[in-house]
């Protein structure tokens, strides 16, 4: 029997997946790209987005009992389908990598610079295989728990922020024109859009009901943008847009300057919580469909044979994928771009084209 | 599976905890870091706690602090000698001050400011100070009387004195950075000194058993600063100006005089201002409109003040002296240091960015010759605990 989960759990990993790693850093590439009107950027990605998730809801639908890997073989045919699937596969694989990588980065910068990342990684990755290993539903509850608990923690560090605002930091609104606006709303989809093609892993599969499903993913992808928005436009109004786009991680100075009365301080850990949060589930949502991508694409039966031992080349990988935060920086704002809109844009378009050619005109599918 | 969870316990077990833990009896506390040029580079001096001496229980015959100095030509580079030289690590996390030498703040403060916002030890909640006519390393050699710690001292007083006499502006670091960024703007960092009424300098604890002649730490005036450098200073009264004309009053005392012979004190208990920018002929001009709510605190001589009819003259008399201290700052900043330490540029900036763009390059001297209006409303809130003076004679 599949294993099926609610549509509130669909919500929660909707925005896990869509939030992820982008709410410490993204900041910090928009301000450079459009200064002082990098919050613009997060109203209109999710205007384009939207109908992007409608798509990947639209392909779903079509191929209910499906993940988007059979749908990729159904599609394009066993051998296209099997390399271009695998390359998709290959795409989370590279985000299980990444995701430990940058926990340990954030650690070793700002708390604990002796650590070895290793022991770091270790501990995250480990947690993530254990949990994978758990199965769908426990992933899905999880993630459940994480948003009200993270959601919770966020709403207090924006209230805690409100007296730094200095709304003269986001003044002149649109000063360079919409053109940076727009090249960054390409940028953020890479982080809060595209990525969201993970969720037909388990949409329409493990789902009861499509249409309420779609609801769900929807709603969960409009509140992850609007989360996304108010950080980017809290961090711009609170330390203005030329130390945003200097700091490695804008969120977390945005915590250390939280100061009210002699209390309320040197709360910045309750931004890496959230982050650490989100970013250890959407890392197990991520490790999820690489073992049931792989596996499909191998025809193995159980994912869970397969968990341990890529576990352990994750593991490894994590210390080697990045040699220095300097080809960090480079990769997020360069090379991850168009290597998400090839998986996350490219590919879905190609699909829905096939699909209708081969489903009216040569009606086999 | 199970296997794996026992790999996992043994590896809580063994790993316990972070790897880069510190035992808080291997740290040694740092509250304020001062920052002195010297031959070759910098001279730095930590004022670190001792912590023996601040000890619950313990009989406080040590000095609370103990000033730690290193010279070195690059500023991390003479941080890390500290470990030399004390047998605890520095740590970081509390800093209260940086205070800067005036020699170096007037080559720039711009490496700085980087060193800090780079270093993870550091947060962004301590204050900066320069040195006036003194170095840091002085600074921080004085022990203070009613707090034990001279970091807590400095860093409540530099509040203090900015909420209740808006004579100081504490400077944090972030707003330095964007201040000095920014191109319509300058930044402004308050002044540390020794007041010279004593004569004998506390820097140990038998000094500081005396309750007068001591010398004590006090904060005068306001250092401004052309982008990174310090070019001048600018008097208390004229630092209060700055916070009247930049919105920075909380609070604030002051008096006037009106027909010579009848002295108000007044006490401002809530200010605000706004800055406009508008073109008049293809000009901009600036508009600041300053609005302040006062209570009388003392008047002496024939006027009663709670006459109906009075209380436009005393919003006068209110308005004037206001008037006259931010013209005076205004005029002195203008003609004197050509520096837009208010912000102006960043308003033309905001309203009108294509104007901005021709401005800018030379925006040092436009500014000196900008039209600025300065309006100030002065509403009375109240007359205190009597109304008419107590020593008026009546009719």
């Amino acid at each position: 029997m599949e294993i099926k989960i609610t549509n509130n759990q669909l919500f929660s990993l909707t925005v896990s997946t869509s939030i992820g790693g982008s709410i410490l850093v993204v900041s910090s590439v928009l301000s450079i790209i459009a200064k002082q009107d990098a919050w613009i950027v997060g109203l209109v990605t999710p205007l384009i987005g939207v109908f992007i998730v409608l798509l990947y809801c639209y392909l779903g639908s079509k191929f209910p009992n499906m993940t988007i890997v059979e749908i990729i073989k159904k599609i394009l045919g066993k051998w296209i389908g099997s390399i271009v699937a695998a390359s998709l596969v290959f795409l989370s694989f590279i985000l299980c990598i990444n995701l430990p990588w940058y926990v340990s980065n954030f650690l070793t910068t700002h708390a604990i610079p002796e650590t070895p990342p290793y022991a770091i990684n270790f501990l995250f990755v480990v947690a993530v295989v254990i949990a994978v290993i758990y199965g769908l539903e426990a992933i899905a509850r999880v993630s459940e728990l994480i948003f009200y608990f993270s959601s919770v923690l966020f709403i207090i560090t924006i209230l805690l922020l409100i007296p730094n605002i200095k709304i003269e930091n986001i003044q002149p609104v649109l000063e360079h024109g919409i053109r940076p606006v727009l090249e960054g709303s390409i940028f953020l989809s890479a982080f809060i859009t595209f990525p969201l093609i993970n969720i037909l892993m388990v949409f329409p599969k493990n789902i009861y009901d499509i249409k309420k499903a779609r609801a769900a993913i929807i709603k969960g992808y409009l509140c992850s943008s609007f989360f996304v928005f108010i950080f980017l436009i809290v961090t711009i109004l609170v330390l203005g847009f030329a130390i945003t786009a200097s700091s490695q991680y804008p969120t977390y100075l945005l915590g250390k300057e939280i100061k009210i009365g002699r209390v309320l301080t040197r709360l910045e850990f309750v931004v890496a919580i959230v982050w650490f949060a989100t970013q250890f589930i959407i890392n197990v949502f991520f490790y999820y469909s690489t073992l049931i991508g792989l596996s499909q694409l191998i025809g193995l039966k159980d994912y869970k044979k397969i968990a341990i031992p890529l576990g352990f080349i994750i593991f490894i990988m994590t210390g080697v994928i990045f040699p220095n935060v300097i080809y960090q920086g480079f990769w997020a704002s360069i090379v991850w771009t168009p290597y998400i809109v090839t998986h996350g844009l490219i590919l879905p378009l190609v699909l829905l084209i096939v699909y209708l050619i081969r489903k009216h005109i040569f009606k086999n599918v | 599976m199970k296997w794996l969870a026992i790999i996992v316990t043994l590896f809580v077990l063994f790993l316990s905890g972070c790897w880069s833990s510190d035992e808080i009896d291997t740290l040694a506390i740092n509250m304020v870091v001062g920052i002195d040029k010297s031959e070759n580079g910098f001279i730095i001096s930590h004022q670190v706690i001792n912590p023996r001496a601040i000890a619950v229980g313990e009989n406080a015959s040590e000095s609370p602090v103990v000033l730690f100095e290193e010279e070195g030509v690059d500023i991390d580079e003479t941080i890390s000698k500290f470990v030399s030289k004390s047998a605890r690590k520095t740590f970081n996390l509390h800093l209260r001050m940086v205070i800067i030498g005036e020699e170096v703040a007037k080559d720039g403060i711009k490496d700085i400011i980087d060193y800090f916002l780079r270093n993870n030890e550091y947060r962004t909640d301590f204050y900066i100070a320069i040195a006036r006519n003194t170095t840091a390393k002085e600074i921080l050699k004085i022990l203070t009387p009613i707090e034990a710690i001279p970091g807590v001292d400095l860093y409540n007083s530099l509040e203090l004195s900015s909420q209740r006499l808006a004579s100081t502006k504490p400077m944090r670091i972030i707003e330095l950075a964007n201040t000095i960024i920014s191109e319509g703007n300058n930044p402004v960092i308050s002044g540390i000194t020794m007041d010279y009424k004593g004569d004998i300098i506390p820097d140990s604890l038998e000094e500081l058993q005396k309750s007068k002649n001591i010398i004590k730490l006090v904060y005068s005036g306001m250092g401004i600063l052309k982008e990174d450098k310090l070019i001048g200073w600018l008097s208390d009264t004229e630092a209060r100006g700055v916070n009247y004309i930049t919105g920075n009053v909380v609070r604030s005392v002051g008096h006037s005089y009106y027909k010579d012979d009848i002295k108000i004190t007044y006490e401002v208990i809530k200010s605000d201002s706004k800055i406009t920018a508008r073109l008049i002929d293809d000009k901009p001009v600036i508009k600041v409109k300053i609005n302040v709510l006062a209570n009388v605190t003392n008047v002496t001589g024939e006027l009663d003040v709670s006459d109906m009819n009075n209380t436009k003259i005393l919003s006068e008399v209110l308005e004037n002296r206001l008037r006259q201290i931010c013209e005076d700052t205004l005029s002195k900043v203008q003609r004197e240091f050509k520096t837009d330490i208010f912000g102006f540029g960043d308003t033309i900036y905001r309203k009108h960015p294509k104007l901005w763009r021709e401005l800018k390059s030379d925006w040092a001297s436009e500014f000196s010759k900008l039209d600025v209006n300065i309006d100030i409303i002065v509403k009375i809130n109240q007359l205190g605990e009597i109304t008419k003076p107590i020593f008026m004679k009546g009719d």
